[in-house]
């Protein structure tokens, strides 16, 4: 056969076969990644609770409440100490600091995005927004509030004229609206409506192509294959609200002290991930300088082998540039936050 | 195949069963003649339910049992582990890790309603009603 012969049917060979097979299998891909991206399609509405629904009043006295420093034994820190908005509500620290600056065992976990899950806390020890209000309110470390006696919480607060109309307002039915359920339950609707913005990934997920890079979308494919992270990080918040123990060096028992099963030792819960680049240093400890510390934390299949490290921790075998490019897709995940107006406290 | 030796499998497969039902059936018929009680199931040994945990949930969120049933509680995952627990008082009960495959049974013994979980994913509920 002659040269000339041989690449004519080499030709027909490309365009009639081997073109079209390329292109269906490529296409055939594309409905693969548009069912992976639906399941990262953001909520409608925002969940409230049946004993608690939402009242724009119950929310204004919320937001008091959660911005006054009075809610304090040393009358200088409020949940926005910790959950700071400035600090993607949470505090830009390793560990939290607490009464008396002393510092904590753990990091200030971000509040935004939690009224989709019910075990809160990173040992899981509340339910709820409305569930977890009283515990650092009370706790010795943290803003040391007593229940009894003159400086109790409840009378601290009822001495505060400018209070009055709003509890009246939030919970008209009551003789009595001064209670540690209303003001968890105000606290807790406000804390309802601390949801992320917008973010370029969201626009991807939407259709718009050019929303995120093409590294982004390289690390979105490795977030879900290669690098496992959905088996953890999963749903439109990044977070399926599992505990588990990752293999972090801390001798912290996380959820395994009040929850005694061998699972749960040194299980911590999964956080969400959206605005993660304002969140640093990273992990319950504060243990991990930037994400890009994190994937290779998880890359080399944590750092303590214990009989309750979780089965979904092995070695993954990235490159530098999949570690780059995860990275790169966890940036896109910021979102355009509103804005917060930092209320004026009734005297 | 030839068709005699396919002839032949067709008729041991038509057989069998109605062997074995024949065999059941004539076991019981002979425990009531020698023993004269009635052909009831011994207690403690209840119903097994099976309860499958697939895509982080449990594939129905209530079941009413009796006394002394038990349930089958499987992992049908291709890459997850569960632990399924309860810490109602009236039947608790640690499963532990299951492995994808895995495979557990618990008995409800005391009557009441049980609230189960799984510890590694909240989400995950069931709540078993003992009658």
């Amino acid at each position: 056969m002659s040269f000339r012969r041989i690449g004519f049917y080499f030709t027909r060979v490309i365009f009639l076969v081997v073109a079209p097979v390329i292109f269906l299998k490529v296409n055939a891909e594309e409905p693969n990644l548009q069912a992976l991206k639906e399941k990262y399609r953001r909520p409608e509405e925002i969940p409230f609770l049946k004993s608690n629904p939402y009242s724009k009043e119950k929310e204004t006295l919320g937001k008091l409440l959660f911005f006054d420093t009075r809610l304090s034994k040393s009358n200088m820190i409020s949940c926005a100490s910790c959950h700071n908005p400035s600090f993607s509500w949470g505090d830009g620290l390793p560990k939290a600091v607490g009464h008396e600056h002393r510092i904590l065992s753990r990091k200030s976990p971000t509040i935004q995005n939690l009224a989709w899950y019910e075990t809160l806390m990173w040992d899981g020890r509340f339910k709820h927004y409305e569930g977890q209000v009283p515990g650092p309110l009370g706790s010795a470390e943290e803003m040391a509030m007593t229940t009894e006696g003159p400086e109790a919480l409840l009378a601290k607060i009822k001495s505060i004229e400018g209070y009055r109309e709003y509890f009246k307002n939030a919970f008209p039915e009551e003789k009595d609206p001064y209670t540690m359920n209303n003001i968890s339950n105000a606290i807790g609707i406000f804390e309802r409506t601390i949801v992320s913005g917008q973010a370029p990934f969201d626009e991807w997920i939407n259709g718009k192509e050019d929303a995120i890079s093409e590294e982004a979308k390289l690390g979105f494919k490795l977030f879900n294959g290669k690098a496992s992270c959905t088996k953890c990080h999963s749903e439109w918040n990044f977070s399926d609200g599992s505990f588990h123990d990752i293999g972090l060096k801390s001798e912290d028992l996380g959820r395994g002290k009040h929850l005694k099963l061998k699972s749960q030792q040194y299980a911590f819960k999964t956080p969400g991930l959206r605005n993660i680049v304002f969140r640093g240093p990273y992990m319950h400890d504060g243990s991990e300088a930037n994400l890009e510390k994190v994937v290779e934390f998880y890359n080399r299949g944590g750092d303590s082998k214990r009989e309750s490290l979780s089965r979904l921790i092995k070695p993954l075998n990235l490159t530098k540039r999949e570690i780059k490019a995860v990275v790169e897709f966890m940036k896109t995940l910021t979102g355009n936050d509103p804005s917060v107006e930092f209320p004026k406290l009734p005297r | 195949m030839k068709i005699s030796e396919a002839a032949l499998i067709c008729a041991v497969l038509a057989t069998s069963p109605g062997m074995a039902q024949k065999g059941d059936g004539a076991a019981q018929k002979d425990k009531k003649e020698t023993t004269g009680k009635p052909t009831e199931p011994p207690s403690g040994t209840g119903k097994v339910h099976v309860i499958s945990q697939k895509d982080k949930k449990f594939n129905i969120d209530k079941i009413k049992v009796k006394a002394g049933d038990k349930i089958q509680f499987k992992n049908d995952e291709k890459d997850m582990t569960h632990n399924v627990f309860s810490l109602s008082p009236n039947n608790t009960f640690d499963i532990q890790v299951q492995e994808p495959g895995g495979s557990s049974t618990v008995e409800f013994k005391t009557k009441g309603v049980t609230e189960v979980e799984c510890a590694i994913h909240p989400n995950m509920k069931l709540k078993v009603e003992v009658e």
